[in-house]
């Protein structure tokens, strides 16, 4: 009896056979895909894939197809018929040209949502030009621009928290209330590939890309940061003269105030704690000196404070609002409330102050 | 239903017959009287045979020329009985080591120990003399440690409970004899610590020992086999060992050891699956260093089960795991290879068995030879001939290393076996079929006992406090004396008397 059984069982494995294998050499595992805006009328988006292979002699290449397509879904199944290998997801990069992503993304892309073989971890880029240009053209000493691009965008996000870009995170950022998603823009002129700075949405449409700079801020703005970095150049109001700033190891505490009489009547205060250390100073003023010190400090104060509000400024007029604002409002008001309230027409007018506080806690050796 | 009665209605059946068999061999051994003639007869047609008489045929001795000490016969026996006279026989017999049998079954029984029998007149006697050629004490080959001691049991029992008694100085150690196999009549000890040792336990092994009927047992390890409680498991349920001083903890711990004559490992019980990858160089080095010895046996388990068939699921089925820079190398070394993933780990795994069982069935002269052999064979020329992929030939040498740092070469036998189980079910349901198989390996595990003693003991059932000596090995001021189970069943025990 106990046989029988056991027969059974191993029968049941056997049978189960080996259907839905996926030999890992006889796959095109995506590493990077592309979207843009084709030329063609009735299929509109142009699909790149870049995909590594391996010949039997154990050379090492890549590959790119492309094809035009009426939907993502679409164009994967043409590219099925370019290839002698299974087309199977990854956790790669997804880029998106320019022109498409000024366009809105959320329809064609909102398939990636159901995909489980669109990994939750894969990075979402805008690229300035086309996308398909950014894969296909080749880079003086980069073999494989897929991988270059990936671990480019590894340390980027490892640098910047408001660049850290993922599939999880666009699309919560765009389902979420009161957030708008980022994503790093990257250029390829001059066969290299460079960042440009944070590309903002206003919902799923690409307006602005912030300059490098900007993005710096930007970042200290979106949250604490442990350990970073930051590069400004400050004008002495007294003396006139330029200098150069760097500071290190910067550990800032980020805290928004939210101050609501009626909803004609907001007020947002974010006050930015910033405390590190000078790595490079270019200009006269001796730092062992304790005035020069609280006088340096109050000059990165004031230009924190300047540049973030530029910076509002120019997200309040594209709409776009991609630290959050509107979903610290939203945490002070009923849900009823923040149905009621248009944050659409509210945010352009919206008043939003910052307070920097900046403490210069190493200032080197001097003299 | 109807099977099961059957089997029922044979067991009682069985038990009868026993009883009656049992009582009616009593009964004609009482009434069988040794006699010279009667032995001479039973043990006819032996070249090791000397008989010999004394005093006009008034003595006759017997023994086995091949079984005793001629220096000690010569001592004990010849000598004095050239001395004396007939009328004097008292006297010899007051000085000497004899003791006087009355069945001809001890008789016979004693002649094949080694004792010289013998007669005078109508009575018969037995005299110790006994002195079996044995291995002398050298060291360990199966078990070597790094620090401690070096010594190991051999094949002589005697030897070997002396190896005991002189580590236990203590009134309470307790032997009991026994015998096993109706032909081969070989002498098993149960050897335990009064006070410390469940008195259940040692009843229990008794009986079932008693109970066992079969012609001849060469080693404790047919043995054991015998006496398990699941003969089915691919798992050993007896700890072996062959150096007397884990025998020897294993009493501390309330265990009781099992010596079985002629052969160099003991058994002790009750033993569970954590015993099989503790070493002595545990508890011969600082703490920190055993516990991170133990960690890596049970990381080392781990891989052996599971390396090959993770490899092979990743590469089957599930290449989203794989990140994206391993993917390159795994791609090209697989690119060459025609096989799937299962046909190809299978093969080499099969590569690797062969190559360890001639290592051990070779004589060591040209064992060397094997390591040449596997080490061009398959790391090179597999790989270069496009059969298997140098990513595999790493993993599963790592996990043919792994299965070596198990301790017990029983122990690690088996899981080597049971690997071969994962690696299928990895190549027919990928990462489910290591969980599955994972699955079924845990519930059986936990489904062993050893002596009615769960298997996975301070795991399930899960006694916290003797963690500190078997998952890790804590500082000795932590460790409790003996571990929590043996010391509640002891406390049972006296109350229950």
């Amino acid at each position: 009896m106990q046989i029988r059984i056991g027969v059974l069982i191993v029968m049941c494995f056997l049978l189960a056979g080996c259907g839905d294998e996926n030999i890992i050499e006889e796959l095109a595992i995506l590493q990077s895909v592309s979207f843009d805006v084709s030329e063609n009328d009735q299929y509109p988006i142009k699909t790149t894939v870049l995909f590594p292979t391996v010949s039997k002699e154990g050379m090492f290449d890549t590959k790119t197809l492309t094809v035009n397509g009426k939907s993502t879904k679409d164009s994967f199944f043409k590219l099925q018929n370019l290839t002698n290998l299974k087309l199977v997801g990854g956790q790669g990069t997804i880029l998106f040209g320019e022109e498409l992503a000024k366009k809105g993304l959320i329809h064609f892309v909102d398939n990636f949502t159901r995909d489980p073989e669109v990994g939750t971890r894969s990075k979402f880029v805008l690229v300035q030009g086309k996308g398909d240009k950014l894969l296909t053209t080749q880079m003086p000493d980069v073999p494989d621009n897929a991988e270059y691009l990936y671990t480019f965008l590894e340390k980027v996000g490892a640098e910047n928290k408001i660049l850290n870009t993922s599939k999880f995170r666009f699309f919560r950022d765009y389902y979420d209330d009161g957030i708008d998603p980022v994503l790093p823009v990257f250029s390829y002129d001059d066969r290299i590939i460079q960042l440009r700075g944070a590309g903002i949405f206003k919902d799923d449409q690409y307006v602005k890309c912030l300059s490098l700079r900007e993005t710096q801020i930007l970042n200290y703005l979106s949250g604490d940061i442990k350990n970073g970095g930051l590069i400004l150049s400050i004008k002495d109001r007294e003396s006139g003269e330029n200098s150069q700033l760097m500071l290190s190891g910067i550990n800032s505490n980020n805290d928004v105030k939210v101050n609501i009489k009626n909803s004609q009547d907001m007020r947002v205060e974010l006050s930015l704690d910033l405390k590190g250390s000078v790595l490079e100073y270019t200009g006269t003023m001796d730092l062992s000196d304790p005035e020069n010190q609280k006088r340096l400090e109050k000059q990165v104060e004031n230009y924190l404070n300047i540049h973030a509000k530029k910076l509002f400024h120019k997200m309040q007029i594209h709409q776009a609002d991609p630290i959050g604002i509107g979903r610290m409002i939203r945490n002070h008001l009923s849900y009823d409330k923040w149905k009621e309230m248009k944050w659409r027409e509210v945010y352009p007018d919206l008043n939003i102050k910052t307070e920097a506080k900046v403490d210069l806690v190493i200032i080197g050796k001097t003299k | 239903m109807g099977l099961f009665r059957t089997i029922v209605k044979k067991m009682f059946l069985s038990n009868d017959t026993e009883d009656v068999n049992q009582h009616s061999a009593l009964k004609l051994q009482s009434y069988e009287k040794a006699s010279y003639q009667k032995t001479l007869a039973e043990i006819e047609d032996s070249f090791d045979l000397v008989q010999r008489s004394f005093f006009q045929e008034h003595i006759h001795i017997i023994y086995f020329d091949s079984l005793v000490d001629s220096q000690k016969l010569e001592w004990e026996i010849l000598a004095p009985l050239r001395k004396t006279s007939v009328n004097n026989l008292e006297e010899f017999f007051q000085q000497s080591l004899c003791k006087p049998v009355y069945s001809q079954q001890e008789i016979i029984n004693g002649l094949l120990d080694g004792y010289v029998a013998m007669f005078v007149g109508q009575d018969a006697y037995l005299i110790n003399v006994s002195g079996l050629e044995e291995r002398s004490i050298t060291e360990s080959a199966t078990e070597t440690v790094i620090n401690g001691p070096h010594d190991s049991f051999n094949e002589a029992i005697k030897t070997n409970v002396s190896l005991i008694r002189r580590r236990v100085r203590s009134s309470r150690l307790r032997m009991v004899k026994l015998s096993v196999g109706e032909i081969s009549k070989t002498k098993v000890l149960l050897i335990y610590i009064e006070g410390i040792a469940d008195p259940h336990s040692v009843n229990d092994l008794k009986k079932r020992i008693q109970a066992i009927k079969i012609d001849s047992i060469t080693d404790s390890n047919v043995l054991i086999q015998i006496l398990d409680d699941h003969p089915n498991s691919p798992f050993p349920q007896f700890y072996t060992t062959e150096r007397p001083d884990v025998a020897v903890a294993k009493l501390y711990d309330g265990k009781i050891i099992g010596l079985v004559d002629d052969s160099p490992n003991i058994f002790c019980t009750p033993s569970s699956f954590f015993d099989f990858f503790k070493s002595p160089d545990d508890y011969n080095q600082r703490w920190i260093l055993g516990t991170g010895l133990r960690i890596l046996r049970y990381i080392a388990l781990i891989l052996t089960l599971v390396f090959t068939a993770f490899y092979v699921s990743i590469t089957t089925y599930h290449y989203e795991m794989v990140p994206q820079s391993l993917l390159q190398s795994i791609m090209q070394s697989r690119s060459k290879v025609p096989f799937p993933p299962l046909i190809e780990a299978i093969f080499l795994e099969l590569v690797i068995e062969l190559l360890r069982e001639a290592g051990a069935r070779l004589p060591t002269k040209i064992g060397q030879t094997i390591g040449i052999v596997g080490g061009i064979v398959i790391g090179q020329a597999a790989v270069e001939a496009g059969i298997t992929s140098n990513i595999l030939i790493i993993v599963v040498a790592v996990s043919a290393i792994a299965s070596f740092v198990v301790p017990n070469y029983i122990m690690s036998s088996s899981i080597r076996m049971v690997r071969f189980l994962f690696i299928i079910m990895a190549g027919f349901l990928g990462n489910i079929g290591i969980v599955f198989t994972l699955g079924l390996l845990s519930i059986h595990l936990s489904g062993l006992t050893n002596l009615n003693s769960p298997y996975l003991m301070p795991i399930s059932p899960t006694f916290f406090k003797d963690w500190l000596d078997s998952i890790v090995r804590g500082p000795f001021y932590k460790i409790k004396k003996q571990p929590v189970l043996s010391k509640k069943l002891q406390n049972e025990g006296e109350r229950e008397n």
